[in-house]
């Protein structure tokens, strides 16, 4: 009996070590079976285990069946780090002793331990071509890393005295100015808030924007934008150039206010800059119209340009669009609130075409009776009003829940719109909340906030009922802006089981605008990048560090299009050392004619998931050089004639078909712009001459008009 | 120089002490329509509605008032110093627009583009603030987040 007893435990315990196991990724099965053996000092070679209280922690990724739960992380022992809700997943430091036991749990439906990302940044800069434009690889005149070009970052948690804002010697701090919206002060530099430090000593003396932080996202971005330091390989894109840093409220308004701050100091010394904000909203008319998205446009002009985080609603049904006529003039869908124990909430806008009218409800869906049993009256969408609902129904079917409505023609785009914010209180799960929309004809765009909740079918499209989906899914207020790129985001190196490498990131957002233009523009890795942090994290478990004159100084990973954002902010800031003339139109028909496609990106570019496709930095600057090997198949027809060549003291340019605001620009063999004239329209046969008063040598002729763009190499005796 | 010293020191006393100065008024309910004379966004109505709800179950005066975390957390508003401010952008009537004159309220207006200010208002001046002449539209601000995953 005894021996009977015996054996049942023993098949019990390894039935559900299998069990365990079989939910464990191999290399997280390793890890858990050598839990007596893992010593802390070489745990980091084989997984991000760190030592807290004697206790070893591993980092994971841990996928749900079902609901993320993390009470049972926290059951174990363990922390949430962070959490994909759209696909079950969150990371977690969990002790290492509790894995299995975690793993066997009903509701776990895999574990994987998260990887080192030693050589993270430098694969990305590989991916991109960025490394030749470092290497300075021939025909490159020499390599580009921003020289004298201003990188701007408005954003939230920074170390400003990290040493990866030095230069590679670590002899010349190159913040040179920062103001910190969120520190209490009498403003400067034109503005009345906030404190300004605008020589180095000052700025290190002040250090950090927060005394604490949860992330450390703009100390991570303005890394990956134009970090120097060389010491782990995790330096940036741009590590020669100036950098100016805003550290903002959050609030749309100040953030503007920001980038108009880097921008004039960028025009008070004379510079090009490139701006980076890895931040963005969801509520608005996606149309570019929205008064912040106007404002960034009014600051983009030649030398000067920002670049945006297209958004990370990827895979989330944040938008519904919806075609009405008199013979399908109703829609229906129901809210998700992905977290209604914590956060009740849904904000919705909806917006409609000018000159179409169109009617909002809220209502309350019986499936198992198919029936609509409450409703809110429909609220037009052209009344100029705001009230407060309140839904307070008892009984068998109680409703309640309440609405902030407002409605009215927006005079900037002369949409009817309804904003909606809405709070759930008590209804039974065994109905669903949802939203009617009523016209007879036009197009309304309905969005909701993406980090709490998602338009679903909820199983009912056979009744009529709709899911949303990710399209228009763009930030609002930043990236949607007419003149700001929006950067998607891709895998460089597969993260984990739901990653493949080379493909577009699920949480990267879609386009295109709601005016139908082109975005995002381009894409760049977003995945794994490992750039630098601060050191006043909440948790900082696995983290890296360096140590220089005594005091360390971390990397870590982050994930999101705020981290392909700044990628594409470095390497345009190495084109701008290359054409401090550089606008949002040049670099669009840069990325037009060198941007990457492969068999992910399929040939059809641009497109609403990719832009033009994968950021080149190498091709790019070729093509901003003129290199006729950069822009060999650019050009399909021979359209214009430069003669003579050599060069004595003027040459004549004869175009063989008409064009559009054509631009002239001569370029040294540096690649340093020394001309550049504005034709506008040109007619088939036309004609000009230029005088190059330059010393004898070899230059680049740059022809650029909308239709087609020409490079020629001259020779100047 | 000299004058402008003491330009800049009337400025700042007057940002300092605006909503001390509005506190000596007696508390009166704010009303729950907003001007006609400007249009303002949606965002900006529902904003509206709820502070002056707040406000007015308070029976604090402007310058007691304090925002409810639900307030700070959904809205554009920032902390500056011990008050909140409400932020956003102005669209102007252009000449008719005295940029000036609101600064000397207290409140700090930025002109970014032609006619078009981003503004930083405590809440205890925003009920002046509506009723500022020149200003064509008032669109509230938006909390943005940080895009990491």
């Amino acid at each position: 009996m005894k021996r009977s007893l015996f054996f049942a435990v023993i098949m019990t315990m390894v039935t559900l070590s299998a069990f365990a196991q079989s939910k464990m990724s191999n290399r997280t099965k390793i890890i858990a079976n050598s839990v007596d053996k893992i010593h802390p000092d070489k745990a980091p070679s084989r997984a991000t285990v760190k030592t807290v209280n004697s206790v070893e922690f591993v980092t994971v990724f841990v996928r749900f069946n079902g609901n993320i739960d993390r009470s049972l992380i926290e059951k174990y022992g363990g922390q949430v780090r962070a959490e994909y809700t759209s696909i079950s997943t969150i990371t977690a430091n969990v002790p290492l002793a509790s894995l299995e036991a975690l793993a066997s749990e009903q509701s776990i439906a895999y574990i994987e331990a998260s990887q080192k990302t030693r050589t993270k940044m430098n694969l990305a800069r590989s991916a991109s071509n960025a490394q030749k434009v470092f290497d300075g690889v021939s025909p490159l005149p020499h390599s580009f890393k921003g020289n004298g070009v201003i990188v701007g970052v408005v954003d939230q948690e920074i170390q400003v005295s990290h040493i990866n804002f030095w230069n590679e010697d670590k002899t010349r701090y190159r913040i040179k100015a920062f103001w910190n919206q969120n520190k209490s002060g009498s403003g400067g530099c034109g503005y009345t808030y906030g404190m300004f430090y605008t020589d180095s000593a000052s700025i290190l003396a002040a250090g950090y924007d927060f005394s604490s932080m949860e992330s450390g996202h703009a100390t991570h971005v303005t890394g990956i934008a134009a970090g120097a330091d060389h010491s782990l390989n995790y330096y940036g894109m741009a590590g020669e150039a100036d950098i100016v840093i805003t550290s903002t409220t959050g609030e749309d308004a100040d953030l503007t206010d920001g980038a108009q701050f880097i921008s004039h100091y960028a025009d008070s010394v004379g510079k090009p800059c490139v701006i980076n904000i890895s931040m963005g909203g969801e509520l608005g008319p996606h149309d570019g119209t929205d008064l912040c998205s106007s404002v960034l446009a009014g600051l983009v002009k030649p030398g000067n340009v920002i670049i945006g985080a297209a958004g990370n609603s990827g895979s989330v049904n944040v938008h519904l669009g919806k075609d009405f006529t008199p013979e399908d003039s109703i829609a229906g869908t129901f809210i998700e609130l992905m977290y209604e124990w914590w956060m009740p909430y849904a904000l919705m806008e909806a917006w409609g075409e000018a000159g179409n009218d169109f009617e909002f409800a809220i209502v309350a869906y019986s499936p198992s009776g198919d029936s609509i049993f409450y409703s809110t009256p429909f609220f037009r969408a052209s009344q100029d009003t705001s009230f407060r609902y309140r839904a307070n129904v008892t009984g068998t079917r109680p409703v309640k829940f309440s609405a902030d409505i407002a409605s009215g023609i927006n005079p900037l785009n002369n949409k009817p719109n309804i904003a909606v914010e809405y709070e759930m209180d008590d209804v039974s799960s065994s109905f669903k909340i949802g939203v009617l929309l009523r016209s007879d004809s036009g197009h309304v765009d309905l969005w909701c906030n993406d980090y709490c909740s998602a338009f679903t079918d909820n199983g009912y499209a056979d009744r009529g009922w709709l899911s949303g989906d990710d399209a228009m899914s763009i930030g609002e207020g930043i990236a949607i802006s007419k003149k700001v790129v929006a950067v998607a985001s891709y895998v460089n190196k597969a993260e984990s089981y739901d990653s493949t490498k080379g493909d577009i990131s699920y949480f990267s957002s879609r386009g295109p605008s709601a005016d139908g233009r082109q975005k995002p523009e381009i894409a760049a890795p977003g995945e794994g990048i490992t750039s630098s942090l601060p050191d006043k994290l909440y948790y900082s478990y696995g983290n890296e560090y360096t140590t220089y004159n005594g005091k360390k100084y971390y990397y870590g990973s982050m994930s999101g299009t705020s981290m392909a954002c700044p990628y594409v902010t470095g390497v345009v800031a190495t084109w701008l050392e290359a054409n401090p003339n550089l606008d949002y139109d040049d670099l669009i028909d840069i990325f037009e004619h060198t941007a990457m496609k492969d068999n992910f990106t399929g040939s059809d570019l641009p497109d609403y998931t990719w832009g033009y496709g994968k950021i080149d930095a190498y091709e790019g600057l070729l093509y901003i050089l003129g290199n006729p090997e950069g822009v060999e198949n650019s050009s399909d027809h021979q359209i214009v004639a430069l003669y003579p060549n050599p060069v004595v003291d003027q040459f004549t340019i004869g175009f063989a078909a008409d064009d559009n605001n054509v631009i002239v620009s001569v370029f040294d063999i540096s690649g340093r712009q020394i001309m550049s004239t504005t034709l506008g329209n040109i007619s088939a046969g036309e004609e000009r001459s230029f005088s190059l008063a330059a010393p004898a040598g070899i230059y680049t002729v740059r022809i650029a008009g909308a239709k087609q763009t020409k490079c020629y190499k001259i020779v100047k005796q | 120089m000299k004058k402008l010293l003491v330009a800049l020191f009337c400025m700042m006393t007057v940002s300092v002490f605006a909503c001390n100065a509005k506190s000596s008024k007696k508390v009166e309910p704010l009303p729950e329509s907003l001007p006609t004379t400007a249009w303002f966004s949606n965002q900006f109505k529902i904003f509206w509605g709820d502070f002056v709800y707040e406000f007015n179950n308070s029976g604090k005066s402007l310058k007691k008032f304090k925002p409810s975390k639900e307030l700070v957390d959904f809205y554009a508003l920032a902390k500056d110093g011990k008050n909140y401010v409400i932020t956003g952008y102005i669209q102007t009537q252009g000449k008719n627009f005295d940029a000036e004159a609101v600064r000397t309220m207290g409140i700090t207006v930025n002109e970014m583009i032609t006619d078009v200010y981003s503004f930083r208002c405590p809440l205890c001046l925003l009920p002046d603030f509506v009723k500022v002449k020149g200003v064509k539209s008032f669109e509230a601000g938006k909390k943005l987040e940080r895009l990491h995953k």
